[in-house]
């Protein structure tokens, strides 16, 4: 667990799991690096947390109708230890925000994030100078590789950040990946 | 048999148990998200692969790739040890299960108990998973998974008690040779079902599966647990689960006996038919709670169970059990 | 009582029941009681209570039947004002009683000992304005982070984001010190302290609940809210009556079109615009197809507590055939902001009655699956039967509505008790009333529910007739300087809007009363003594939804 990073705002990868010189170096070959990134980008195991609104969207992509599990996301893991995707659907305020950066840090390394909603964006239709209470953008709290915009987005908006991110991860864009 | 070749069996019966384990684990994940999709009006897996099959394997392969955290409060040996230790059994496990007369890596002839004997490692590790996290969740999943296993398997052996009755021996072999002209089901239909909830609540699965209960403790045991630790316990529970079947199948359902297709064919059919229905059940039914799962247990099974071996006994022994 | 020289001015004449009340009130040593006129401002009585009077009020409306509708606190710059709101389930009659503190020495007896649904209200009103209840026992912030210091809803205070110290995510000693007295058991060293949420798969969103265990066991627990606070009332005041439409969506986004319909009711009696026939019949129908969908929810989402999968996932396929109705009618699947003053804000679609005829068919066949599937289940019948028995004068103190209160043998629903659209009180339907109380009945109530409402569908789809869908309203939106509170049932119950209008186009301050916010409390009394199971399955069959609750 990173203490140092606790506060708000931090942008800095979390001690050491995703820092550089940490990474085994049986990662840096390439052709094992190249399988290792389909076999992550084909299995993103999302973490049950909905903050919201655009939780329920979630959770309507991941039932029968929009079926995430096709494209391997739909595995929903409740303990951070086990996911690889964090999507926070919904808004974040200050009490929260201390929370989401735990459960980030928390999971294991490579992890992407997807900000669903523009409340995760950049505090939606919260996002008034006097709103004392909303975080505006979780980007403030933990690097995010997808925005999806939308309030709230579509489930098919989500399957496509999905795919996206798998595109991103195959080649090598996202914050986890080294490159 | 000269030193070598012991040796070169050894090493082929290892490679084809740790095989059958990872490629059985990886296909059954693969069923499990087919037949839960078939019964939720969904589709599973489909890009991954043909049918998505290769869903499980890139799922495999991510879970090596991943980051291994020791959090910083657990107890370290504990933590290290345990995913290992609920693994261990699950190999030991296939390797005494003969798929056929005279195929399969070892055909004891204490076959039966030693499954049962083997079987409860594995909770060692579950204990010892719950305990070192120091997390509560997991100690509660591990209680959980302790109580639950430990009661459960009174009724198991006492209905398998009643087979053993029967076939006169405890080799699976001979189980299934004395099954020829009649499965053991239907001269021993409660056993059957005894055997059968028990082995559901031995492999933690719906409705029995509290010590997981993901809507009350998260992951229960294996909260705790990154990457290829956490693939153990699933190998793990996956194994146990292929196992739980196939007992079923030997004792009860008559192993590979049937007409016309090879025997390995009929025992793999039955065994994937059981594994059919387990999944089947934990895709329909909510779960119980642990103080009713206990009184089930005891109130229900266990009598039903005594009392089944004492009227087996009467009717197949003459009222002399042994 | 003689000392009391209370000041009754009638404007209107009082009936016999209400007389009786005057009466009632008249001995309480309470000043200003008046009555007032129900159809304009949805108070029947009025009344002033100081420091002395409140709790002898409070318990003497008690005694008489009144259940507590919610407390919320007004700047009246300067002077605050604490806003007492009670109603008994039978007759209707609310009753307003005010208390007026200075902003430096804001002090008021606490009435938690008598309607223990006050606790929670007072601390909202102790967060958000500063108002000191004494006597409280755990006066500590409810929605905000424990570390403000600042009351947001006071007009002097003007949107500083919160700061957030180091070491935040701590549990504070006094909190575990204080869950410890819940458990009224001395700390050994057999127990230990079991934190659910904020991210916990059953909680619901983002709800954290610290429980007091020991083994299985719960000794006593306490709700933590607040991780979806949004600042909407403060929002409220800044934002035009229009604008604030779309946040009504996102307060309950199970319900939408519920909300917004609460809210079209509120500005409909605060001005006296009437919606069009035509407009009442597409309300209805709709409103009640969003009840469905969100009684929907929560049986998959209760499922799914319990361990059962397969049942959240029918359920959200069902919930998808609504949503697309709901789509091609209002132009989103959740977020609807549909419902508007004087009607809904576009006519509905030219196949939308055959739509929702054939969804009508198609929900009569699911609903006996589910019942199949779900309902005479014996490990569900297990589960729920007796868990969790809430009794009706339990359910009186702590204010609870809704399906919660009527699983509990209390014969209320505002459709029909404190009729906000004129349908209702034409079309033939039943309040589903079970008396037991546990989880079961709570279930039974909710999907016989189902049941009234597509029966309330198909004859609202007869009732939609030609016509205008809207009825006209000026261009400035305003309303006139007055107090003015609407109720409606939504599916998680009554959903009550406080409105303190200045004329201009903005309120002065919009209290949304909701109906979660008594329900999840009442959960907090339920845990002692239950398992960590049933915790779960408790909170599950009261369906609650966060962000509503912490606005
Ligand atoms: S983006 Fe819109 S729908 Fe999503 S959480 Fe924010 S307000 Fe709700």
């Amino acid at each position: 667990m990173s203490d140092e990073h606790r506060s708000l705002p931090v942008m800095q990868p979390d001690s050491g799991h995703t820092d550089e010189g940490q990474i085994p170096p049986i990662v840096r070959f390439l052709p094992l690096q190249k399988a290792l990134d389909l076999a992550r980008a084909n299995s993103l195991w999302p973490l049950t947390f909905g903050i919201a609104c655009c939780a329920i969207e979630m959770m309507a992509a991941s039932a029968s109708r929009y079926d995430t599990d096709r494209f391997g996301a739909g595995v929903f893991r409740n303990s951070p230890r086990q996911a690889d995707l964090m999507i926070v659907a919904g808004t974040v305020n200050m009490k929260m925000a201390p929370i989401i950066r735990r459960l980030y840090d928390q999971m294991p390394a490579p992890k992407y994030v997807i900000a669903l909603g523009s409340c995760a964006i950049c505090g939606g239709p919260f996002d008034q100078d006097e709103n004392y209470a909303v975080v505006q953008g979780v980007d403030k709290v933990v690097p995010v590789d997808i925005f999806v915009p939308g309030c709230p987005p579509r489930p098919e908006a989500l399957i496509n950040a999905i795919l996206e991110l798998q595109e991103r991860i195959k080649s090598g864009q996202t914050h986890s990946s080294r490159v | 048999m000269s030193i070598v070749e012991i040796i070169i069996r050894l090493i082929i019966a290892f490679g084809a148990v740790f095989t059958f384990v990872a490629l059985n684990a990886l296909f059954l994940v693969w069923l499990e998200r087919k037949v839960s999709a078939l019964i939720q009006q969904r589709l599973g897996p489909t890009e991954v692969g043909p049918a998505g099959l290769l869903q499980t394997l890139a799922d495999a392969v991510k879970l090596m790739g991943k980051e291994l955290i020791t959090p910083t409060a657990v107890s370290r040996t504990v933590f290290f040890l345990a995913p290992i230790i609920a693994f261990l059994p699950a190999p030991l496990l296939v390797a005494a299960i003969p798929i056929a007369k005279g195929v399969g890596v070892s055909d004891l002839n204490v076959g039966a108990l030693y499954i049962l004997a083997i079987s409860n490692i594995a909770l060692l590790g579950i204990l010892m998973a719950g305990w070192s996290s120091n997390n509560k969740y997991s100690l509660l999943g591990a209680m959980r998974a302790v109580a639950q296993n430990i009661s459960y398997e009174i009724p198991m052996l006492l209905s398998l008690l009643a087979i053993i009755l029967m076939a006169g021996s405890m080799k699976f072999s001979d189980i299934v040779k004395a099954q020829e002209t009649v499965p053991f089901v239907l001269l021993q239909p409660v056993a059957f079902i005894i055997y059968f909830i028990c082995s559901i609540a031995e492999s933690n699965r719906t409705p029995f599966d509290i010590p997981e209960a993901e809507s009350e403790l998260v992951a229960g045991y294996h909260t705790e647990f990154t990457g290829m630790r956490f693939a153990l316990f699933f190998l793990a529970e996956y194994t146990q689960v292929f196992v739980l079947s196939a007992i079923v199948t030997l004792l009860f359902l008559g192993g590979w006996n049937g007409p016309l297709l090879p025997p390995a064919v009929w025992f793999f059919l039955k065994t994937y038919l059981v594994i059919f229905v387990v999944m089947w059940l934990r895709w329909t039914y909510p779960r119980l709670r642990s103080d009713q799962l206990m009184n089930f247990n005891w109130k229900m099974l266990l009598p039903a169970a005594i009392l089944n071996l004492l009227i087996s006994s009467v009717i197949y022994r003459g009222g002399f059990p042994g | 009582m003689s000392d009391s020289e209370t000041t009754v001015a009638l404007e209107i004449k009082p009936t016999a029941y209400q007389q009786q009340l005057l009466d009632l009130l008249s001995s309480l040593h309470l000043a200003g009681i008046q009555l007032s006129d129900f159809s304009k401002t949805g108070v029947d009585f009025d009344a002033v209570a100081n420091s002395e009077t409140l709790p002898a009020a409070a318990s003497a409306l008690r005694d008489n039947g009144f259940a507590l509708d919610c407390i919320l606190g007004i700047d009246r710059n300067p002077g605050l004002e604490a806003v007492y709101l009670f109603r008994p389930f039978a007759d209707g009659a609310r009753v307003r009683i005010r208390a007026q503190v200075a902003p430096d020495r804001a002090l008021l007896p606490t009435i938690t000992g008598i309607y223990s649904g006050a606790d929670w209200y007072e601390r909202e009103v102790h967060d958000m304005f500063g108002i000191v209840f004494e006597g409280h026992s755990h006066l500590r912030p409810l929605l905000l982070p424990h570390f403000t210091n600042f009351h947001p809803l006071r007009k002097n205070f003007h949107g500083s984001p919160i700061v957030i110290p180091e070491d935040t995510v701590e549990i504070p000693e006094v909190d575990l010190q204080a869950a410890m007295k819940l458990g009224q058991t001395d700390r050994t060293h057999r127990d230990f302290f079991l934190n659910m949420g904020p991210q916990h798969p059953s909680t619901h969103g983002v709800l954290r609940i610290l429980l007091h265990v020991e083994g299985e066991e719960v000794l006593g627990g306490r709700c933590h809210l607040g991780y979806s606070h949004r600042g909407t009332e403060k929002l409220a005041e800044k934002k035009q009556y229009v604008q604030i439409l779309p946040y009504t969506d996102r307060m309950d986004y199970l319900a939408p079109l519920n909300y917004n319909w609460g809210y079209a009711a509120l500005l409909e009696r605060a001005t006296g615009i009437e919606s069009t026939p035509r407009a009442e019949a597409i309300r209805v129908a709709i409103g009640e197809l969003a009840r469905v969908s969100s009684h929907l929810v929560w049986l998959g989402t209760f499922m799914l507590d319990l361990g059962a999968i397969t049942p959240f996932l029918f359920c959200f396929e069902d919930r998808e055939r609504i949503l697309t109705v709901f789509e091609r009618a209002t132009g989103q699947r959740m977020t609807t902001s549909y419902i508007v003053v004087g009607g809904v804000r576009n006519d509905v679609y030219d196949g939308f009655i055959q739509d929702v005829r054939d969804l009508l068919d198609y929900m009569r066949k699911r609903l006996p699956e589910y019942d199949r599937l779900v309902m005479t289940n014996e490990i569900f019948l297990q589960r729920t039967r007796g868990v969790g028995v809430i009794t009706a004068q339990q359910a009186r103190d702590q204010g609870v509505t809704g399906p919660v209160l009527r699983g509990s043998g209390v014969d209320f629903d505002l459709r029909r008790d404190e009729p906000y659209c004129p349908l209702y009180q034409e079309l033939k339907w039943n309040v589903v009333v079970e008396q037991e109380g546990d989880c079961l009945a709570r279930s039974r109530v909710r999907m016989r529910e189902m049941d009234e409402s597509l029966n309330l569908i198909e004859q609202a789809l007869e009732r939609i007739e030609e016509g205008p869908y809207r009825a006209k309203i000026p261009r400035n939106f305003k309303v006139n300087a007055g107090e003015y509170y609407s109720a409606t049932e939504g599916p998680r119950g009554m959903v009550g809007w406080y409105l303190v209008a200045d004329g201009s186009m903005t309120p002065y301050r919009l209290k949304v009363r909701v109906p979660s916010f008594p329900n999840l409390q009442v959960v907090e009394s339920l845990i002692p003594h239950s398992r960590v199971a049933d915790v779960v399955a408790i909170l599950g069959s009261v369906d609650v939804v966060i962000p509503e609750i912490d606005r």
